[in-house]
């Protein structure tokens, strides 16, 4: 692509969709700024009372003096860690769960009731059996993250792999292929967007699990330090704790989007 | 006997359904000798692709049984590339998995690919070529393994009348120096009387084998200058006269 064989047409388009650009982004910080500053004003002014609403400038100074101490780090390491073993089990398991289902006509429409029975009850109704059955360390945290994705997981995994296209398999098996043939040569590989897109979402729940767990039962985390906050009137360790858990959240988004662009490069 | 390269005895094929059954075969007999040419037309949904499934294995007769030499190459009525593959690796679909015949396979399809103009798009995506690259590209893919019978389901549908007489010529160009066995299904009957030495007619669903053309041209002509042939209307006319009948009545 060279810049100086654009037609002035497509330069103009070029501009105007920067242009476009900048002024969503600018906007989107500017109603951030504005959201912050008109919070600081209003509790300063005692229009809204800063020690149930928190505050930026007091959750800045949260922040410091979590950073200080340390304990910032150790509490979003944990939750970190439980997030990270749920979504590997759950998305592991849900993975083999998927290709056994795929593999076994008869399996899947055995487990079929089972399966929409477990997805639609809450999950977080299994908190207390995981505490009596795992004890109250990390396990019963990383349980329900476990819970919370692997059935989705399964649900949508399989779907994926069911939607491939009947006359590819046939292509292969024209070739001779064997069943685990088909399955890496065509059913994963087309599957891959459905893959990426469930583990996007899995993620997210994952995080959702651990935070659950961590309410009901815990002794570090973002979860207790929200739990922890409310029950001594810190309102603004709950503050902080929850942009964190934000922040926590885009991050991982970003890093299964980072490996949807990199594994889908043959869709550009 | 004769040896022929493929042989139907007697095929018939009944799908079953949970509402009903389908009698899409009855009774085919069919015998095609090493370097035959068949094409086989029929009205369409008359069972010709399954047929065609039944010879490759893929799909087993509810009665008759088949001989044939094996490996086959089974080229689709889609060209059904994998959009993820580049069409290099595509195209060693076929000995990727059979793992023991890549080495020999290899040099065999970078020879193919630059044979028919594909060489310098062998690292593109499928989605980056032409629909008659495609096609090409699913012919190589289709004779990397060198089988020595080819089945051909309407392989040119998908092109457009120009890029499709050119794509015939090609092929059978490939075919006859090759000295390949196939079998063609196709709906267009002039394709089917300028490429091959049989036509096969066969008869609405359940199909059966209605009449079957020898061709009678000067051999060894491209398939283009036998539209030109004075044979060419004759048989023409005359396949043409056997189907209508079917779909008039
Ligand atoms: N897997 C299947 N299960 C049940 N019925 C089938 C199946 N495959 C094909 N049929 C039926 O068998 C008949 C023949 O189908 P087939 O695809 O072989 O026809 P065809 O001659 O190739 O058609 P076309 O000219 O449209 O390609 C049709 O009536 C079809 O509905
Ligand atoms: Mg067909």
């Amino acid at each position: 692509m060279l810049a100086v064989e654009q037609s002035p047409d497509r330069k103009a388009y070029l501009r105007k969709r920067h242009l476009h650009r900048v002024i969503v982004l600018m906007t989107q910080i500017m109603l951030l700024l504005a959201f912050l500053l008109v919070w600081e004003l209003v509790a300063n002014a005692r229009l809204i009372d800063p020690f149930i609403t928190s505050q930026p400038s007091r959750m800045l100074a949260t922040i410091l003096r979590l950073h200080y101490d340390g304990s910032l780090y150790m509490h979003v390491w944990v939750t970190f860690v439980e997030t990270f073993w749920g979504f590997i089990l759950g998305t592991g398991g849900g993975f083999l769960c998927a290709v056994l289902l795929w593999w076994s006509r008869s399996l899947n429409e055995i487990s079929e009731p089972y399966l929409v029975v477990l997805n639609a009850l809450p999950k977080v109704a299994l908190g207390p059996l995981l505490i009596v059955w795992l004890g109250n360390g990390s396990a019963p945290i990383i349980g329900m993250a476990l819970l919370i994705s692997i059935i989705v997981t399964i649900i949508s995994l399989v779907s994926g792999f069911q939607d491939v296209d009947p006359d590819k398999i046939k292509l292969l098996q024209s070739f001779g292929a064997s069943r685990l043939q088909i399955l890496t040569k065509v059913v994963l590989p087309s599957s891959l967007p459905t893959i990426i897109s469930t583990l996007k979402v899995s993620v997210g729940l994952c995080l959702v699990g651990v935070i659950m767990g961590e309410f009901l039962v815990s002794k570090a985390g973002l979860g207790y330090l929200i739990v922890y906050g409310s029950q001594v009137f810190k309102l603004d360790l709950v503050m902080v704790s929850i942009v964190i858990l934000a922040a926590m959240a885009a991050i991982l988004y970003f890093i299964v989007s980072f490996f949807e662009k990199r594994l889908l490069r043959w869709q550009k | 006997m004769t040896a022929f390269q493929v042989e139907l005895n007697h095929i018939s094929m009944t799908y079953q359904s949970p509402t009903t059954e389908t009698e899409a075969i009855s009774d085919i007999c069919l015998g095609v000798t090493q370097g035959e040419f068949v094409s086989i037309v029929g009205p369409s949904g008359c069972g010709k692709s399954t047929l065609l499934d039944i010879i490759c294995g893929l799909v087993k007769p509810t009665q008759g049984s088949i001989q044939l030499q094996r490996p086959v190459g089974y080229m689709l009525q889609r060209d059904y590339l994998l959009e993820w593959r580049t069409i290099r690796h595509n195209c060693m679909l076929g000995p990727d998995l059979q793992k023991h015949k890549m080495k020999e396979a290899r040099p065999y399809v970078e020879h193919l690919l630059e044979t028919y103009g594909l060489a310098e798009f062998a690292d593109h995506y499928p989605r980056q070529l032409s629909g008659g690259m495609r096609q090409r590209a699913a012919l190589i893919r289709t004779l990397a393994l060198k089988p020595d019978v080819l089945l051909l389901d309407e392989p040119f549908s998908a092109l457009d009348y120009q890029t499709r007489l050119a794509v015939v010529d090609d092929v059978w160009n490939i075919l006859h120096t090759e000295n390949k066995t196939v079998i063609l299904v196709t709906h267009d009957i002039a394709e089917a009387i300028s490429i091959s030495d049989r036509v096969v007619v066969l008869t609405a669903r359940p199909a059966r084998v209605k009449t079957i053309y020898e061709l009678r041209f000067a051999t060894a002509d491209p398939p283009l200058q036998r539209r030109q042939d004075e044979n060419f209307r004759k048989y023409f006319d005359a396949i043409w006269k056997e189907l209508d009948i079917h779909v008039s009545s």
